[in-house]
């Protein structure tokens, strides 16, 4: 592992063995497996290596429906049951494949997606749920697994990138439970750098504009004299903590010039109009910019709106429409940009909601049978996989958790799902813990 | 310690310093043991290569088939199964054949895992240098026992009597002559002793929490008063800026969560005040620890004390990893669900047992303000380890110490009384007079515990004040005084932490023994290149400046610091102070790496940008002022860097100044900003 490099095998290496030949040197990773990961970096520098690794770039974008969306009203419906609610079901692009009738552009791209209808998880309550479907584990304190995003920013991403390896949509400040995870340890114990960057509304990357009353030559040639200052110091006492400051401003120009990236005003207005209105939308649309000009990962979240307990069938007749546009234009977007197989879209709550209605016809937290779906990078093309039984109570074909779900996203950007997280003072932890199988059905 | 004693130990000492020969009690002299090559190499290479590779399964945590691999000892012990090293002779050694490639079995399990070659042969060199007669191995083990754990150690060192009494040489002049015979020994070459420029501004941010202003560094260089550095140390630890900065520090160091949220409600307890008035009036360390452990503050001006509980709101295990740094110096986390991995001589028990220790206290409201009852019966706790055994938890703490108490039968019930108080609970559910006093109080075993008789207590808090000042403790990381991080300089941490407790914990002793001693004032350019490891302590080591002191020191440079009114330069402080403390480190960070948040916040706030616009009286203002150009420069040096600029900087600032000719506010805006941002303001050197 990257920052692990003194301890392990081939890093105790000295300073001849530097010298050694590329191809040896290769050899030398290989044996001592995947876990040394580290020397990867020194290879990007050579100019091949970077390029090949730029047109290797995968990407994940995971459309977070926090609160939890009913299985029902989207990819599960049972109409003319007891519990189906209101609303019919229609016929998809795949034969004999029926979902909600709120989803109608999916259903004609339902060819290009892949449907898990055999969710089982244990999670009932959205605090637990969150950690569950953000870290892959249940929590074993005092240690913090770090989240998906966190881990695919460390495994896709380049730290030397002037785009964020994990940028973190959510315009919104609230969310209930979602709020608390919000304020939380993201990247766990990979550490601060693999956090995410958040953005989208009122959150901006703090100071990454230029002050209006500096110009752009003016804020280049004050930091080349700050420059100077430092590098002397730096040479004048072999000083690492000047080296790492200099680092530090060399990336500040990287990630003021992506700044713009970030602005929703620049976008065409004609996907703005495909893709709103509505801030879910907009950010959806964002994060597709954002793959498009190379970052690793992107987690849109519009706090919790899916949380139901009250009126589930209005709101989700108002909620369900925008999904479905959204997860059609996205998809398309991607596929005619080419960039459907190298990217990943997950589009997941942390459970499913009750069969049965509440008092207040609301559906409540339900974990037992639930439904999510995925498409592009490493993941088939209309599979529908497991099923419910007929009134969406149990799982009757193909249970899968939230270790199964993972191990599938890591299968299908090419990561190793096991791979043990090799780091001073921590247990044994793996990437995907029990060597959970992934979703065999859904993988390429 | 009666006279004769005591000045037997100096000439010991004296001897210890003079000529490195090793006295033992008596006084006699023994030849040092020679160590074997497989006890060195058990130390240099054996032991990282198991801890990197072993010890997930046969370490701290687990222990499979039995082996335990964390000690020489325990690899002689062997496993379930016999012996697993076979002494000189490895290839007859079970642990030696497991490594091979396509041993079955194999060790590593994971055959990806192959020992490389080289470790192969260290492994065989190891086993075969093992082979050591009994009384060899007898000397070996009391001569190192100093590795064995840090109390033995600490015994130990004791015994062999190296302490001078303190009132016989200066502080300094004992760190010097330890450090200079480190240096001796490892043909270290010290740097000079800085100049009286350096010097100022280091222990202005050391002591005061900011650099000098232009006129108290002007003040001191031109003085001409001998002991000057001695004069100076004396007026900041008596001036008002100490005790903020140590409060500002000790905050951190006692309550993790640090910010805005926090801050009204440590302020309106009394906490910042207390701390500020322990610092101010020198109050004994182990007293401050007493206090805070106990929580039964004595009077109105001891109020604060309480916070250091109550703001934890009866969480246990946050009080006992909270107690377990200050008390023993080291973490206890890990050891909630197993015995440290590594440091075998701290136990799951202590952590429980430092639970025990405060798991009947509550925090309550009573008639006399906040409070921490005590309740007389309850809190026996079981935890379980990995391996699903339970067992009790005892008051069993880190430095040794066993606290006898009554438990009950398993299926007794309890019955509370109030004759087991002292000052009983209110027997209705009314407000108390008086928070809830036990006879046999948990709170006040430990904290007897942790103030009286425990050696780890002054340890901790010398290694932490070294590391403060000088840049790195002679343990780092300055919490994990454990036995695997060794001190660098066993007998002068030894040595300071006794004259530390016979100073009667005496903060500011120690402080000016530190701050008047070469190590502190040695120049920052390394004198060799490479640069000389950072634990020589032969060179002045970097320190990052804390989110307060930068804002401050900024302030100081910048000249805003200095509205006349109390009230609003105060106000200000505090906004530019908050501004910072998002992005700026916090204290004593185990590697410092300068991130992409703060040079961003440096290069587009408009915080730092506001601070650079002329004012009636800052520093740009009177910059602009000054018509040569290389006198501006000049001052603009002095006031960031407090030095002169060398012949080099002065071209380059000149350059950069005729460039902007025609707007030289803006020229000095961006030159000042690019000292503010650079290197050698943003550290302590």
């Amino acid at each position: 592992m990257k920052h692990n490099i003194q301890n392990s095998g081939i890093a105790a290496c000295n300073p001849p063995e530097h010298t050694m030949h590329r191809r040896l040197f290769l050899e030398g990773i290989a044996k001592v497996g995947a876990a040394s990961l580290m020397s990867w970096s020194g290879l990007f520098s050579l100019p091949a290596f970077a390029e090949q690794a730029k047109r290797e770039q995968k990407h994940c974008i995971l459309l977070w429906l926090c609160g939890a969306p009913s299985q029902f009203e989207t990819w599960d419906p049972k109409p003319g049951r007891p519990t189906g609610g209101p609303f019919r079901s229609i016929p998809t692009k795949l034969p004999g494949v029926h979902v909600s009738e709120l989803m109608p552009k999916c259903a004609g791209i339902l060819d290009r997606l892949s449907v898990v209808r055999s969710m089982k998880t244990e999670a009932t309550e959205h605090f637990q749920g969150i950690e569950l479907l953000n870290r892959g584990s249940g929590p074993r304190p005092p240690f913090t697994r770090p989240t998906l995003g966190s881990v695919l920013a460390q495994q896709l991403g380049n730290l030397d990138s002037p785009i964020p390896n994990f940028v973190f949509l959510d315009p919104c400040p609230e969310g209930n439970e979602f709020k608390s995870f919000k304020a939380g340890n993201w990247a766990g114990w990979l550490g601060a750098q693999y956090g995410p960057v958040r953005a989208g509304g009122e959150y901006q990357i703090p100071n990454v504009g230029r002050l209006p009353d500096i110009t752009a030559s003016d804020h280049e040639e004050r930091e080349a004299f700050r420059r100077f200052l430092t590098r002397k110091y730096e040479n004048e006492r072999q000083s690492a903590a000047a080296s790492s400051q200099n680092a530090a401003f060399e990336r500040v120009k990287g990630l003021m010039s992506c700044a713009p990236l970030f602005d929703l005003e620049r976008l065409p207005a004609k996907d703005k109009a495909k893709y709103g209105p509505g801030a879910f939308g907009m950010h959806a649309l964002l994060a597709r910019h954002l793959v498009e000009n190379g970052a690793p990962f992107v987690m849109v979240a519009n706090g919790m709106p899916w949380d139901c307990h009250v009126m589930n069938h209005e709101i989700h007749q108002m909620l369900v429409p925008e999904l479905d546009r959204v997860i059609y234009h996205l998809v398309t977007d991607l596929e005619e940009r080419g960039l459907l197989d190298k990217t990943l879209v997950v589009m997941m709550g942390e459970f499913g909601r009750t069969p049965w209605l509440n008092a207040s016809r609301g559906r409540d937290h339900y974990p037992n049978a639930w439904s999510l779906a995925m498409a592009g990078c490493g993941i088939q093309r209309g599979v529908v996989v497991g099923a419910t039984d007929e009134d969406g109570i149990d799982v009757t074909e193909k249970p899968f958790n939230e270790k199964n779900l993972f191990a599938t996203i890591f299968s299908a950007l090419g990561i190793d799902p096991y791979q043990e997280y090799d780091l001073p003072n921590l247990p044994t932890f793996h990437r995907v813990e029990e060597n959970a199988e992934p979703i065999r059905e859904i993988l390429l | 310690m009666n006279w004769a004693r005591s000045c037997f130990n100096f000439f010991v000492l004296i001897g210890v310093l003079t000529g490195g020969v090793h006295f033992n009690v008596e006084g006699e002299s023994v030849p040092k043991a020679d160590v074997s090559a497989g006890e060195t190499l058990w130390e240099s290479h054996i032991e990282p290569l198991f801890k990197q590779n072993c010890f997930k399964c046969h370490g701290g945590v687990k222990q499979k088939g039995g082996l335990d691999l964390r000690t020489l000892d325990s690899v002689r012990a062997g496993g379930d199964n016999g012996p697993v090293v076979v002494e000189g002779n490895p290839n007859e050694s079970l642990l030696f054949k497991v490594l091979q490639p396509g041993a079955d079995p194999h060790m590593p399990p994971d055959e990806e895992k192959q020992l490389a070659s080289r470790e192969l042969n260290l492994v065989e060199m190891w086993i075969q240098h093992m082979n050591l007669g009994e009384a060899g191995r007898a000397a070996l083990r009391s001569d190192r026992i100093a590795s064995v754990s840090n109390l033995d150690t600490v015994r130990v060192l004791r015994r062999q009597a190296r302490w001078v009494p303190y009132w016989t040489m200066p502080i300094a002049d004992v760190i010097n002559r330890f450090v200079r015979m480190s240096w001796k020994d490892a043909g270290n070459r010290p740097s000079r002793v800085c100049d009286d420029a350096t010097f100022v501004r280091r222990v202005y941010l050391d002591l005061a929490g900011r650099i000098p202003s232009l006129d108290e560094a002007t003040a001191f260089i031109e003085s001409k008063v001998v002991e000057k550095r001695t004069e100076l140390v004396e007026s900041l630890l008596s001036g008002d800026a100490y005790p903020r900065h140590m409060r500002e520090i000790f905050d951190v160091v006692l309550m993790e969560e640090r910010g805005q949220k926090r801050e009204g409600d440590r302020e309106s307890n009394g906490w910042y005040e207390y701390l500020e008035s322990s610092f101010r009036s020198n109050r004994p360390w182990d007293e401050i620890v007493r206090a805070l452990v106990l929580a039964r503050p004595a009077g109105a001006e001891e109020r604060g004390a309480l916070w250091f509980l109550y703001e934890r709101k009866n969480n246990h295990q946050a009080m006992a990893e909270a107690v377990a740094p200050v008390a023993y110096g080291v973490q206890v986390r890990c050891a909630q669900c197993h015995n440290h991995p590594l440091a075998s001589e701290i136990k799951q028990k202590h952590y429980w047992g430092l639970v025990a220790a405060f798991n009947r206290s509550n925090n309550v409201e009573t008639d006399g303000g906040l409070g921490i009852e005590e309740s007389a019966i309850g809190g026996f706790v079981k935890f379980t380890n990995l391996e699903k055994e339970t067992q009790p938890a005892v008051l069993a703490f880190l430095d040794g110490t066993v606290i006898p108490e009554d438990r009950p039968e398993a299926d007794e019930k309890e019955v509370d009384s109030s004759d087991k108080y002292r000052i009983p609970p209110p027997l209705e559910k009314e407000k108390p007079k008086a928070p809830a006093r036990p006879l046999f109080s948990r709170r006040e075993k430990l904290a007897e515990a942790v103030a009286e008789n425990n050696p780890l207590l002054a340890r901790a808090f010398v290694n932490r004040m070294w590391a403060l000042l000088i840049g790195r403790g002679f343990v780092h990381p300055v919490d994990e005084m454990d036995s695997k991080h060794p001190p660098s300089h066993p007998e002068l941490l030894d040595w300071l932490a006794r004259d530390f407790e016979r100073s009667g914990f005496d903060v500011k002793r120690l402080i000016r023994g530190i701050v008047l001693s070469r190590p502190y004032q040695l120049d920052s350019h390394p004198p060799t290149q490479p640069a000389a490891v950072p634990e020589t302590f032969s060179y002045g080591l970097e320190k990052p400046l804390s989110a307060e002191v930068l804002a401050r020191s900024i302030l100081v440079a910048t000249g805003d610091c200095c509205s006349p009114d109390r009230k609003i330069a105060e106000e200000r402080e505090k906004e530019i102070r908050r501004a910072f403390e998002p992005v700026f480190p916090d204290l004593f960070p185990v590697h410092y790496n300068a991130n992409l948040s703060q040079a961003l916040f440096l290069s587009n706030s408009a915080v730092l940008d506001d601070l650079l616009k002329p004012r009636q009286g800052n520093t740009i203002s009177r910059l602009i002022e000054i018509p040569d150009l290389k006198e501006r420069i000049g001052v603009a040096f002095w006031t960031t860097f407090g030095r002169a600029p060398d012949d080099e900087e002065m071209r380059e600032s000149v350059a950069f100044l005729d460039e902007r000719e025609s707007d030289p506010e803006a020229g000095i805006r961006f030159l000042m900003w690019g000292l503010l941002a650079s290197a050698e303001f943003q550290l302590n050197h």
